[in-house]
């Protein structure tokens, strides 16, 4: 008797945590959003990165593909729209390749070298998403023949010293979220003080985004 | 009538000469004309590093390099029958032997574009190297590298333009060698034009200066 009783209560929680679980998914009740810190750094030994956080790979033909490094679509976290110029437009080292419009804040990536634009990547275009799910590959923008390519790739950095200064742009970014960041922020950018969360840049308010903009990507 | 027996003795002309052509090649007194063949034009792709030893280096995204040897030693020497290849595991240091390549009882030493450990080698070079002639910046490659500092191995590297301008004085600075270091009654064969060396021109050196060629070339 009382094992059925046991039972029978047991069943009944359930059919209630059920029911529960039902109705709010039917009033479009969304779990908390998930707060992600920055992963461990990703970038291919075999990438050239410049200081302003664009990657460039040396194709075989002598092409260099163009994107934006894990730092930079980290830190914004999401990118709702892409800028890119058109097919033989020019560009020039340190002045800007893509912007990026994120949550109604614009970034502009410069280029890593001078060059004329052969191709645009049409996939980035249409999915901004993918420059944070796959920076180095899918997320690619642009495809430029460089003015010059010996001086050019000597001006950037490559292999253990390209990973260790973006570990140290990492760093960085850390101690700059910890004096821009308001008390009651703090959650949502630096919640173990060591990491940043991806996104932390849009959270800060103009002036510290203003900054950011300076001191990293520019 | 005149010119009907002159078309017909034409013929008949015309008929022997075949004849006694096919005869000749059946008895084998006329060897296929083996064609002079000049240097062909730079094709060296613009994504590749070149350094100063005629070897080039090709960064694969992950960070390693592909390694082998450019298209001037290949056609220098005529082709490659064999190479001795570094093990996997080797280290190999730039500037230092990378590989030993074969043709026609002589030999001639790669030096390394960089300094690394051998992940990886194309082992079929070791009994059949011809690849490297058909495809020296693709299949004809010999070993795979794991650089120590990829940054500082690739500060000492043309790329681009800038390679294939220096691969042409190359090519220009190897004419130069042959007509300072050829017998003068191969000269001719060696240098057609003055411009274009001919494939396999080294192989007509004697040992000193077959000597003298490798270590101003792959040095």
């Amino acid at each position: 008797m009382v094992v059925a009783v046991i039972l029978v209560s047991l069943f009944f929680f359930l059919a209630i945590e059920a029911i529960g679980l039902v109705l709010k998914r039917r009033q479009g009740v969304v779990e908390e959003a998930q707060v992600t810190a920055f992963s461990d750094i990703q970038l291919p030994k075999g990438l050239f990165i410049d200081e302003g956080h664009g990657w460039a790979w040396l194709t075989e033909t002598g092409e260099l593909r163009l994107g934006a490094d894990e730092f930079l679509s980290q830190a914004v976290g999401t990118i709702d729209h892409i800028d890119l110029p058109a097919v033989g437009t020019k560009v020039a080292k340190g002045e800007t390749l893509a912007s990026f419009h994120c949550k109604g804040r614009e970034i502009s990536l410069n280029s890593p070298v001078n060059g004329t634009i052969v191709a645009t990547n049409d996939t980035v275009m249409n999915s901004p998403s993918s420059i944070e799910n796959d920076p180095y590959g899918s997320g690619w923008l642009a495809s430029v023949w460089p003015v010059e390519h010996t001086e050019a790739l000597k001006s950037l950095k490559v292999g253990e010293g390209a990973v260790a200064w973006l570990e140290n742009e990492v760093q960085r970014f850390v101690e700059f979220l910890a004096c821009k960041t308001s008390p009651e922020l703090v959650g949502a950018t630096l919640p173990d003080g060591a990491r940043p969360v991806v996104g932390s840049a849009l959270a800060l308010d103009d002036e510290g985004w203003q900054e950011f903009r300076k001191d990293f990507i520019a | 009538m005149t010119a009907f027996l002159v078309i017909a003795a034409l013929f008949v002309f015309v008929a022997v000469e075949v004849i006694r052509i096919q005869m000749a090649r059946k008895s084998g007194e006329v060897a296929d004309v083996q064609p002079v063949r000049a240097f062909t034009d730079i094709r060296l792709p613009q994504g590749l590093f070149l350094g100063d030893h005629h070897s080039w280096a090709r960064l694969t995204n992950l960070g390693e390099l592909k390694v082998g040897m450019d298209e001037l030693l290949t056609q220098a020497i005529g082709g490659i029958d064999t190479v001795d290849l570094p093990r996997v595991g080797d280290r190999v240091v730039a500037g230092e032997t990378l590989a030993t390549v074969r043709r026609g009882g002589r030999s001639l030493k790669i030096a390394s574009p960089v300094t690394g450990t051998v992940v990886n080698h194309n082992s079929g070079l070791e009994r059949d190297g011809s690849v490297i002639e058909e495809d020296p910046y693709g299949s004809g490659w010999m070993a795979s590298v794991w650089p120590e500092d990829l940054g500082e191995s690739l500060g000492s590297y043309r790329v681009g333009a800038k390679s294939i301008a220096w691969m042409r004085s190359e090519t220009q600075r190897f004419c130069d060698f042959m007509s300072d270091n050829a017998s003068p009654e191969s000269v001719g064969a060696v240098l057609a034009d003055g411009a274009h060396p001919i494939v396999g021109a080294a192989q007509s050196l004697d040992d000193e200066a077959w000597s003298a060629f490798e270590s101003a070339f792959t040095n």
